[in-house]
């Protein structure tokens, strides 16, 4: 089953007002083929002076036609948008239950930080498969059977005319102009690409250009990439208006067809002379609605590539769930030769680790960057598969680098953490987290929007509250991976601080890149290289003298700066 | 323009011509009981207009889509030349890049389909309409009547419902956000066991959101129900006006067949101009966000007092200097001063977001002064030669991406080293080896390339090419901007050393020191503050936010 077959069984749930709505607008298309052939007849017989009663009869179709191509336009509007967005509804649901099932570790395989946005952004695309492609072609297709079906029974070589010409404006030229666009567009999106990176380049860069006086020759690569883009688009245009062309010789020849086979028929009798304008101005009306066929063409290539996107997401298998650790009795951690990988990847990442957490532990694990901490916590959460023997407190929740802050109410976000809660409880975990005075400032309290992404909290800020719902959800053991890892130092030391303070009761495993912070922990597990390389108090491994000893040497410096900054008076330079 | 305007001409013509021929035909025929050969002359002319207008129909795509590109590569050269010139005022640059690529491409329908079919509603209905009223008054005076009505009524639709709309806009696009919403919310969700609940709230909020979506559709779609039954009753009148007088031998059959077939013609552009009005609207949303961009003001623009270029008197004096930048409550650089003579080493330190790189970006003439002054040699900076100034002083950002000049994705060393491709080998080397780089770089040789990973150099490497970039053009002054991100300290030492050789050499170095090795070797400290601090994360903004996705499909 194609991408955007399995999108269509998506989108189109809701059948019987998609069925209604394309009837409808066959009515509509209909009336506009027939307002125009109806006019005809009415002249042509108008012309003849026929009894007033059949001009009488043409007269009010005339008017019904004009009325009803307006009317049945806008009601089938109205009830296609209304079947495709509960179509919308319905993807969205399937979109989000596959995301779900591959969180958080699958997510990692699509890493960019703007892959939701493209997700939200795909998922509303689809509305153009039921809007901008099936139902016009739908419609279009009603209409030509119509029309080819009244040209029959008048004359039937007339209608094989219409049905030919009809048959490769609805199949051959949107298949064609789909092809084209297809065709360019690899080569299309290569030169795009230039153009982009050319423009980021500017922009990350912009100051360093201005201050080197390279502007111009930066502003001249632009323009001839700009260039390379706009003669594959005249190419690509060069096809496409040929797509364009090929309709108006349709009509060309279902008119002509129609006047060199018609003409014949009046002189011998076998068709009325006032049918003569009505089967040379049909097609005129029906290949005006077939001329929309090529942007419906192009559509359908848009949305292949959305619907590539979608079924990607659809069928990853990597189902994080399945890894939760063996043994749950346990009120800590207990780990016997544990290594674990990512999945997709060949080598393990942990090797043997072996070490246990007891009740009340607080632990530290440090590390360089990419010797494996973060994994450890995924590990112990049930997200990564491993071998050895594991046990961890089911009791167990997570904070990560970056939470994310839900757009609704500070109430909201605390009891997606806690479910239902007091305000009073509410209110002591935000005091545990040190937020009272932030909450304070809110202007509604506890009931404060805090709009997309925490729009209106600082950094520091967010982490807290993240810090407060995790409270919230009353959990024994605590996880937490670099909680302050995007934070200033002075944010970072202090909401460590708090965080140590106010976790006193639980089983917490930090992992943390701050030494500081490590420091304070009951015991300290040094990382290097996916292998556990110490286990020791902050003294134990100051004296082991590893990487720990070496990495708080350069910290403390670090601290020692930031120090006799804090002495220097502000504003004004001081000679040393 | 003008070829649109050529176009839309050929088109009226080709279109009038059409008609013309087709009412010649039916009439011969069925009036004059002409056989095919007597018509034969009218099916071959008729037979030709539409080749004809096959070939327009194929020259309009290629001419709009020609001029399309044109103004797009012209938008984005004038978004980018402002962006240089402002000196990176702007806070976000993803946001920028966004709009000047996927913006500006957004802007497609506007110039090749919005721009020439509003150059047809012109055209087109008033060449028809003129021939109409040759032939016919009372059906000139029908269209010419209808034809405001349209303006009309989606005026006062609009009007009327414009209240209504903006309400239910509002409601929509905070219903749509909460699918993005719960979507990147999806990790925390998990780890709290709530993930599955939300199916439940997407189903409950994707049927608000169709009602309400649905609510303003119903207004919205009023406006193009307008347009079709005024075009379509209209056509209707003027065909039974038509009828009736021909059946009381009031006119002529041909003429009558000719009008019937023009006055479609009349309606048809403006009814197209409709479906492509909102695809062109969804584009204009960031066309006006591109434009505030192009209007951005920029840096210091300076005078023309020239600099005592390579004398003692190239003294920097700051005096109370501070800065606060435009449409932001809070003051980012309280105010400062400081003198920086050749030869010395100044550090700039203070906590984040206490306007560090906001100093150096008003010495570098980046950024204006809100109050207090900065003289070089004397002369205030905001007079000073502005060209004279960017060539004495070599700038390195916090976070340079060593780019060459002609922008390419994988820059040679040697390009982005020699940022103006003047200088020979020698000198290359002369300042790779001052930045301390050049054993590391010798066995690649100055043709290595690099690309956005930087090609398996260290992080303090690459650090060390920049330097030697800011070197290499021997400046009388050097502002730097150390990196936060992770320099290994033997890079961190390796610089320090270069900046002391430079300013034993007689070179005023100012830096911002983020890290202990930078300050130790300054000969003064300034310690710079900001007021109410507002270093607030930024968001990243992706396109999609900024070119309003609801709008899809209307």
């Amino acid at each position: 089953m194609s991408a955007v077959t399995q999108l269509w069984k998506e989108v189109a749930t809701d059948k019987r007002g998609l069925r209604f709505a394309a009837l409808i607008g066959g009515f509509a298309t209909f009336s506009a083929v027939a307002l125009l052939g109806v006019s005809a007849w009415l002249i042509s017989s108008a012309a003849e002076m026929p009894p007033v009663l059949t001009l009488t009869v043409a007269a009010v179709s005339v008017r019904f036609f004009a009325l009803s191509r307006a009317i049945f336009r806008y009601v089938e509007r109205l009830l296609g948008h209304n079947a495709a967005l509960k179509g919308l509804t319905n993807l969205r649901v399937t979109v989000y239950e596959s995301l779900e099932k591959i969180t958080p570790i699958g997510l990692r395989r699509f890493g960019r930080g703007d892959f939701f946005a493209r997700i939200g952004a795909d998922v509303d695309s689809a509305l153009d498969l039921p809007l901008r492609i099936v139902l016009p072609w739908a419609q279009a297709a009603l209409v030509t059977v119509a029309t080819v079906a009244f040209t029959v029974w008048l004359i039937p070589s007339i209608g094989l005319v219409m049905a030919t010409t009809g048959v490769v404006a609805l199949f051959i030229v949107p298949v064609l102009v789909r092809f084209i666009a297809s065709r360019s567009d690899r080569a299309l999106a290569e030169v795009r690409s230039d153009v982009t990176q050319g423009v980021v380049a500017i922009t990350d860069n912009s100051s360093e250009i201005l201050m080197s006086g390279t502007g111009t020759s930066a502003l001249n690569s632009l323009n001839q990439r700009d260039q390379a883009v706009n003669s594959e688009l005249r190419k690509q245009a060069w096809n496409m208006g040929l797509g364009n062309g090929m309709g108006v010789v349709l009509q060309g020849v279902a008119v002509v067809g129609a006047l060199i086979l018609g003409i014949p028929a009046v002189t011998s009798g076998r068709m009325t002379p006032v049918m003569l304008a009505v089967v040379a101005f049909l097609p005129l009306a029906l290949f005006e609605i077939l001329a929309q066929l090529p942007s419906t063409a192009i559509a359908w290539k848009n949305i292949q590539g959305v619907a590539d996107r979608i079924s990607d997401l659809q069928n990853d298998s990597e189902d994080s769930d399945s890894y939760y650790p063996s043994v749950p009795e346990a009120a800590g951690v207990q780990a016997q030769r544990v290594s674990s990988r990512w999945p997709g990847s060949d080598s393990d990442t942990l090797h043997d680790l072996s070490f246990s957490v007891l009740p009340g532990d607080h632990i530290a694990i440090v590390g360089p960057s990419g010797s494996g901490k973060s994994t450890l916590a995924y590990t112990l959460m049930g997200y990564l598969p491993f071998t050895g023997s594991l046990s961890v407190n089911p009791s167990r929740v997570m904070l990560s680098q970056q939470s994310h802050i839900f757009d609704t109410t500070i109430r909201n976000n605390i009891q997606i953490g806690g479910g239902e809660m007091s305000t009073p409880a509410i209110e002591a975990v935000i005091n545990r987290a040190s937020l009272t005075q932030w909450l304070q400032q809110q202007p509604e309290g506890l009931d404060t929007e805090l709009g997309s992404f925490g729009a209106r909290m600082s950094g520091g800020e967010k982490q807290r509250l993240a810090f407060a719902r995790l409270l919230a959800a009353h959990k024994e053991l605590l996880i937490l991976d670099e909680p302050t890892e995007h934070l200033d130092f002075e944010t970072a030391e202090a909401l460590e601080r708090e965080i140590w303070n106010s976790t006193t009761g639980n089983t917490t495993i930090m992992v943390t890149h701050r030494l500081t912070a490590a420091a304070r922990c009951t015991r300290i597990f040094e990382i290097v290289n996916g292998h556990i390389t110490a286990i020791g108090t902050h003294e134990e491994l100051m004296h082991i003298g590893g990487w720990y000893a070496a990495t708080w040497q350069a910290q403390e410096s670090q601290l020692h700066m930031l120090a006799t900054i804090n002495r220097l008076p502000v504003g004004v330079a001081v000679r040393q | 323009m003008l070829y649109a305007i050529i176009l839309g001409t050929f088109t009226a013509v080709l279109v009038i011509t059409q008609a013309w021929f087709l009412s010649r035909v039916i009439v011969g025929v069925t009036a004059d009981n002409e056989v095919l050969a007597d018509v034969g002359f009218g099916i071959g002319a008729l037979a030709g207009v539409f080749v004809a207008r096959a070939f327009l129909a194929w020259g309009a795509e290629v001419i709009a889509v020609r001029a399309a590109g044109e103004a797009k590569a012209q938008l984005r050269q004038a978004a980018m030349s402002a962006v240089i010139e402002s000196g990176s005022t702007h806070s976000n640059p993803g946001e920028v890049a966004a709009l000047a690529t996927r913006g500006i491409d957004a802007l497609d329908t506007y110039f090749a389909r919005y721009l020439p079919q509003l150059v047809l509603a012109v055209i087109v209905p008033i060449s028809a309409l003129v021939v109409i009223f040759t032939q016919d008054i009372i059906s000139a005076i029908i269209v010419a009547v209808t034809i405001p009505l349209i303006p009309m009524f989606m005026i006062l639709i609009g009007l009327f419902t414009k209240n209504k709309v903006d309400k239910q806009w509002n409601t929509l696009s905070s219903l749509s956000g909460h699918f993005l919403d719960l979507v990147s919310g999806l990790p925390t969700l998990k780890v709290f066991g709530r993930a599955q609940a939300q199916v439940q709230v997407i189903k409950r909020v994707g049927d608000e959101y169709r009602s309400s979506t649905m609510g303003v559709l119903r207004i919205s779609f009023l406006s193009s129900l307008a347009l079709e039954l005024v075009a379509s009753l209209s056509v209707a009148l003027v065909a039974v006006s038509i009828g009736v007088r021909l059946a009381e031998a009031q006119m002529d059959y041909r003429v009558g067949l000719f009008v019937l077939l023009l006055a479609p013609e009349v309606y048809l552009p403006l009814r197209l101009i409709g479906q492509h009005f909102h695809a062109a609207a969804e584009g204009l949303g960031a066309a006006d966000k591109l434009f505030s961009i192009i209007e951005s003001q920029p840096a210091v623009s300076g005078g023309n007092i020239d600099l005592p270029i390579g004398t003692a008197d190239m003294t920097i004096t700051v005096t109370e200097l501070s800065v606060r930048y435009p449409k932001s409550e809070y003051v980012a650089l309280s105010p400062v001063s400081l003198e920086a003579i050749p030869g010395s080493i100044t550090a700039i330190v203070g906590h984040s977001g206490s306007g560090k790189s906001t100093l150096l970006k008003a010495l570098g003439g980046l950024v204006e002064a809100t109050s207090g002054s900065i003289t070089v040699g004397g002369a205030p900076l905001v007079d000073v030669n502005m060209r004279q100034w960017r060539h004495a002083v070599s700038w390195l950002p916090q976070d340079t991406h060593l780019f060459s000049r002609d922008l390419a994705a994988q820059p040679t060393i040697r390009s982005v080293v020699d940022l103006h491709g003047d200088h020979t080998d020698s000198l290359i080397w002369n300042a790779l080896t001052e930045a301390e780089v050049a054993a590391e770089i010798r066995p690649l040789g100055l043709d290595f390339t690099l690309d956005a990973h930087g090609s398996g150099l260290s992080g303090g490497q690459l650090q060390r090419l920049a330097v030697a970039r800011a070197l290499i053009t021997q400046p009388q002054i050097l502002l730097l901007d150390e990196p936060t991100s992770a320099v290994d300290s033997a890079s961190e030492i390796a610089i320090a050393r270069a900046l002391q050789r430079a300013a034993q050499g007689g070179m005023t170095v100012i830096v911002v020191a983020h890290r202990p090795a930078l300050m130790e070797i300054a000969h003064q400290v300034v310690r710079v503050e900001s007021e109410g601090r507002g270093a607030e994360a930024e968001v990243e903004v992706d396109i999609n936010a900024v070119v309003p996705t609801g709008s899809r499909g209307w």
